[in-house]
């Protein structure tokens, strides 16, 4: 167990005393001397409202409260922890803390916090004041092989041994200590042989004490007990493995709050504003939507390019498959004045691949051929099957493709005309990468002016369970 | 245009059927429009839900029905059945959110979160004194630190995203489970045949069983059991109650609640809940909690919400002492009546009043 250090930070305490009338007796220097730049007097009302309202609540409640408060001093605001209690009839005051308030901080968001952590960790633990663990990731216990259960309610070292950093310290006591937040805490989960690396930040009582731990465990890839080394990641994503998932967790819930917020500020549904701040919200929606495609995007391209990636072969219909990604796009396709003309709903193409996938490559398609054609314009979607292919045929009006330009828009991050606005320069390449896994590819054909035309093919199953007859066919 | 590309249709997009269906759909919906309008209108500011509240609602309410679908998707293979999608817009459509029930607990639940979330944490006046449930788990009486311990896994496991799907009490969830199977059919329209149906009723009854089995391992129930293990006498009632509150334990502190007032929690919790919380203070009073005790657990709870009035709080807790006993028990013996019973004699009055 680690021996925990006070962790009442040395505050210089200022006490006074009340009367039943809320009236200053008496008050050590510093608070008197504040009370009088505030216009008070022993014998009057305290001036410092924050400080009054909670003495008069520890008298009406006839207990020992606590609160901190903002008291204002000439042209400063100073924090002050305030401890009121009922005392011979009257009310005893201890004011400590007096700090004086920066301009501006950074806002202690526990639900930021704890995105950012969730960002860093695989999994996430949070202690109470003594280190105790009060939560863990359900997750983590199936990861290493404990069972949570058991962990609970235990010293924070019970399950993890901590090791010392190069300079011989333990960044978690140094944190404990200072009150700070602390990266990089190096630990064997116990019993596991398995690192992780703790990060964590504190949190505060109203009094500014520490009241525990809310923190993350990343796994140390590949790294045992006696291999200190990290694993570099795996050769060619770039990424650390597990991080598009964690980006997509952090990310995911802020950008989709920051849309549905700007949309309903756009839409005006709660009152009236001014026009143009309703076309700001647009553009943060429109920039909010652009970045949660952006990481859906990068959170697909770590897990195509993985080496283990695999897609569902299961039989699909190819035709509904691509009504549904027409309808899913029909109000987009409304708002920019494009018809989409899909597949008929008796249209049937059955093929090899996965449903999600496939789906994912036409929204792409449809939502690219949309992109780039002039309002009153159509998009065309044919089905057609040959050479045991099933294909999909997604073709615009748009302003086409040159020559050189076909094979460059399925590499990555490639966009054939920066200008245009939308796209993350990923949305071809992965939808490439996902035709070939299922065993089929993504072609175009196209030529400046004439259009856009790409052909998304799938093996065709080959001996199809024969879908019943539409009705009232002979 | 793209070489190959088949020519487009010439027309109009749609015909003079669609028109007129158009012109009555339009009509239908200003109708419906005004009735909304008139029932939100109807509706006074003191009653009326504010927004944060509400989208956490309808979050909870798609998070729920998303689980379900999930459950039972697998269970009858989607490429199957064309058709089935999402089942909230249908199940709203069909009157979801009129089922009082579901939305009185789902209303709680969203209530009792956003508390929680208020409370402030609170150091413990010894650093090295753990919390409360620190200490229970590695109490010398098994029955305790067990208890202590499945509390604070519940806890850990209702906070990951998968807990949604038993979250609901048993009834709710099994109704909700018929409901969304019937909307999953519903969807697949006249292409399923009774194999769906059959499939999707055993899917149900799979589910139910699950739920059933893990609804001991809800929070609710798992704080129920350590309540009854703690078994405070009278006099150490407050203390627990007072930890439970400053360590954040809501659960725990419903179930001591409801425990010692011999009611049920969710009767416990909707006396928590009210930000007025005169019957709060009475149960209380009653069940002998020291006036300090009460007046520190109004101040804790009214720096959770600030829709809590402190100075009122404290106007009402200097009248207890001045309570006539009778009629206090009175109060409490009613919240002892079962809970349908109490509906039921409710739904009663409100016709009779009307």
């Amino acid at each position: 167990m680690i021996a925990i250090p006070s962790l009442d930070p040395v505050v210089p305490l200022a006490v006074a005393r009340l009367d039943a009338g809320g009236r200053l007796i008496d008050a050590e220097p510093r608070l008197r001397a504040l009370n009088d730049r505030a216009g008070g007097a022993i014998g009057e009302p305290l001036a410092l409202p924050g400080v009054a309202a909670i003495a008069q609540l520890a008298h009406r409640l006839g207990i020992a409260i606590s609160r901190s408060v903002v008291a204002a001093d000439g042209e400063e605001e100073i924090d002050l922890w305030v401890r009121a209690g009922p005392d011979r009839g009257g009310v005893r005051l201890e004011v400590s803390g007096w700090r004086t308030r920066p301009a501006w901080r950074p806002s202690g968001d526990p639900a930021r916090d704890g995105d950012f952590l969730s960002a860093a960790g695989d999994w996430l633990w949070e202690t109470d004041g003594a280190l105790r663990l009060t939560f863990l990731s359900p997750e983590a216990g199936q990861r290493h092989g404990f069972d949570i259960r058991d962990m609970l309610g235990q010293p924070l070292t019970r399950l993890f041994a901590l090791a010392q950093d190069d300079a011989g310290q333990l960044p978690i006591l140094s944190a404990v200590s200072a009150q700070a937040r602390f990266d990089g805490q190096r630990a064997e989960v116990r019993g596991t042989g398995r690192m992780v690396r703790l990060a964590a930040t504190p949190r505060h009582d109203p009094l500014g004490r520490f009241a525990g731990f809310i923190g993350a465990a990343r796994v140390l890839d590949g790294e045992g007990v006696d291999s200190p080394r990290p694993v570099p990641p795996v050769a060619g994503s770039g990424f650390p493995r597990g991080f598009g998932k964690r980006l997509e967790r952090a990310l995911r819930g802020p950008l989709a709050r920051i849309i549905a917020n700007a949309d309903a500020i756009g839409a005006q549904g709660e009152g009236p504003i001014r026009g143009d701040y309703a076309g700001y919200a647009g553009d943060i929606a429109s920039a909010g939507r652009h970045l949660l495609a952006l990481v859906e995007d990068l959170v697909d391209l770590q897990a195509i390019e993985r080496e283990d990636f695999a897609t569902m072969r299961s039989t699909i219909d190819l035709a509904d498959v691509a009504r549904r990604a027409a309808g899913l796009l029909a109000m987009r396709a409304g708002e920019a004045g494009v018809r989409i003309d899909r597949p008929g709903p008796d249209a049937v193409l059955r093929v090899r691949g996965e449903f999600r996938r496939a789906l994912q490559v036409l929204v792409n398609l449809i939502g690219n051929a949309l992109r780039y054609s002039p309002r009153g314009a159509a998009v065309w979607i044919r089905l057609e099957s040959e050479g045991g292919m099933g294909c999909v045929i997604v073709a615009d009006q748009g302003k086409g493709i040159a020559l050189d330009d076909q094979a460059r828009i399925f590499e990555k991050f490639a966009r054939v005309d920066p200008s245009e606005p939308g796209g993350s320069g990923l949305g071809l390449y992965i939808a490439r990468r996902l035709a070939r896994a299922m065993g089929g590819d993504l072609i175009v054909d196209s030529a400046p002016g004439m259009g856009a035309r790409f052909v998304l093919m799938l093996p065709l199953v080959e001996d199809p369970e024969r879908p019943p007859p539409p009705a009232g066919a002979p | 245009m793209a070489q190959g590309a088949p020519e487009p249709r010439g027309g109009p997009a749609i015909d003079a059927q669609d028109l007129l269906a158009r012109a009555a759909a339009a009509a239908a919906h200003e109708r419906a429009l005004g009735a909304a309008t008139a029932r939100d209108l109807a509706i006074p500011e003191s009653l009326r839900l504010d927004e944060r509240t509400r989208t956490a609602m309808l979050i909870a309410l798609e998070q729920i029905v998303g689980s379900i679908e999930a459950g039972l998707r697998r269970a009858v293979v989607p490429e199957g059945f064309p058709g089935i999608g999402p089942t909230l817009p249908l199940l709203h459509a069909a009157g979801l959110a009129a089922d009082r029930a579901l939305v009185d607990e789902l209303l709680a639940r969203i209530r009792i979160d956003q508390l929680a979330a208020g409370l402030p944490h609170r150091a413990a006046e010894h650093p090295a004194r753990p919390s409360l449930l620190g200490r229970l788990a590695e109490h010398p009486a098994p029955e305790l630190s067990e208890a202590a311990r499945a509390l604070l896994l519940a806890e850990s496991r209702a906070r990951s995203p998968e807990a949604g799907r038993w979250r609901l009490p048993l009834t709710l969830h099994r109704r909700l489970l018929w409901w969304v199977a019937s909307a999953m059919r519903e969807q697949a329209g006249s292409l399923a045949g009774v194999a769906l149906d059959e499939a999707l009723c055993a899917a149900v009854s799979a589910e139910s069983a699950l739920a059933a089995r893990c609804a001991q391992e809800q929070v609710e129930a798992v704080a129920l059991r350590l309540a009854a293990a703690i078994a405070p006498e009278p006099h150490e009632r407050a203390r627990v109650l007072l930890e439970a509150l400053r360590d954040r334990h809501l659960a725990l502190f419903l179930a001591v609640l409801a425990q010692a007032a011999g009611i049920a929690f969710a009767d416990a919790r909707a006396l928590l809940l009210d930000p007025g919380a005169e019957r709060l203070l009475i149960v209380l009073h009653t069940l002998d909690v020291p006036r300090e005790a009460i007046a520190e657990l109004c101040f804790l709870l009214s720096d959770a919400d600030p829709r809590r009035d402190l100075a009122a709080l404290a106007d009402a807790i200097d009248m207890l002492a001045g309570l006539d006993v009778a009629k206090a028990r009175e109060l409490l013996a009613e919240l002892r009546l079962p809970p349908d019973y109490r509906e039921a004699r409710a739904a009663l009055r409100g016709v009779r009043a009307r």
